[in-house]
């Protein structure tokens, strides 16, 4: 490691047993730049996570400017992953990042290099199960939050060692345009970063098989547990594997 | 049998219910825009899962945004 990067790092290096290279050699995809995704990719990229691929096929809008705290007031109508990358790339320039202004399927997840760790960072669940698909049949982990309001919900997702977002999720919810306060987003996506960090540094316990109920009103922070459903259509014994 | 309504903060009467996804219906819900929690083991309930008369069921709305 060469020294400023000593330097920049010193203060989590300092941590008994935290090994900087795993961040330093790791790949993280995350999926949605919006009020999740600044957050996660903001403090992945602090924490110098060697590289970050950025996937949002949307144009800031300023409805978005409440909790998007990588976009600013001048970035209205650039690409999410444009303006998230001009903003990361000034904070660390000692990390690739690799934005990609496209709409997230199958086919442009297969094309992608392949990741240590995904984040869903995401707004809807139609997207969210073709990216918990895409993990489970290609054993990545997956940590995924959602939030509305004041509240928020996160889990940590091993590919056929825990529960995936198909035997969480019964379906997909009508569409609609969701209220959010920006503190629910930010703090979902601290709490996302924090699980990439200890999944690739192996330091801690994650949320796994543990989804984390947050709501920021009440101050209630609960764990609900939850089991990997063996007739699941996804990572059951007769899942879907391509 | 009393069922928390999370989201709302109050209790409604269900009388009895075979299992989760006869309890969705009853409450007039769909079974995606629910979750369903045994309160006290803290364990999230599947559709197909028997419904105890002794146990406290709660709802929690899924939520989506990101």
């Amino acid at each position: 490691m060469k020294k400023q990067h000593i330097s920049r790092y010193l203060r989590q290096t300092m941590i008994e047993g935290f090994d900087q290279s795993k961040l330093s050699d790791a790949r993280v995809l995350v999926c949605g730049i919006g009020g999740l995704g600044s957050a996660v990719t903001f403090y992945l990229a602090a924490a110098g996570v060697g590289e970050i691929i950025m996937v949002d096929r949307d144009k800031v809008e300023e409805t978005d400017l409440n909790r998007q705290i990588l976009h600013f007031t001048h970035d209205i109508g650039r690409y999410k992953v444009v303006s998230a990358y001009d903003k990361l790339r000034e904070f660390n320039p000692e990390i690739k990042l690799n934005p990609i202004p496209a709409n997230l399927n199958e086919s442009l997840l297969r094309s992608l290099p392949h990741p240590d760790v995904i984040v869903d960072a995401l707004d809807n669940l139609s997207t969210r199960f073709i990216l918990n698909e895409f993990a489970v049949n290609n054993n990545i982990p997956l940590v995924h939050a959602a939030v509305e309001g004041f509240e928020g919900r996160i889990t940590t997702i091993l590919p056929h060692r825990t529960a995936c977002l198909a035997c969480i999720y019964q379906g997909v919810p009508s569409p609609r345009t969701f209220p959010i306060v920006g503190v629910t987003a930010g703090l979902l996506g601290v709490i996302e970063a924090t699980e990439v960090i200890k999944l690739l540094t192996h330091m801690g316990q994650l949320l796994l098989n543990k989804l984390l109920f947050i709501d920021l009103q009440s101050w209630d922070f609960d764990i609900i547990n939850i089991e990997a459903d063996p007739s699941c259509a996804v990572c059951g014994a007769n899942g879907r594997k391509r | 049998m009393k069922i928390f309504i999370k989201s709302e903060r109050r209790f409604i009467d269900v009388g009895t219910v075979k299992n989760v996804r006869e309890l969705i219906k009853r409450l007039g819900l769909k079974e995606e825009e629910v979750l369903v929690v045994e309160t006290d083991s803290k364990k999230l309930l599947t559709p197909d899962e028997k419904i105890s008369p002794e146990w406290r069921i709660e709802i929690r709305k899924v939520i989506s945004g990101g």
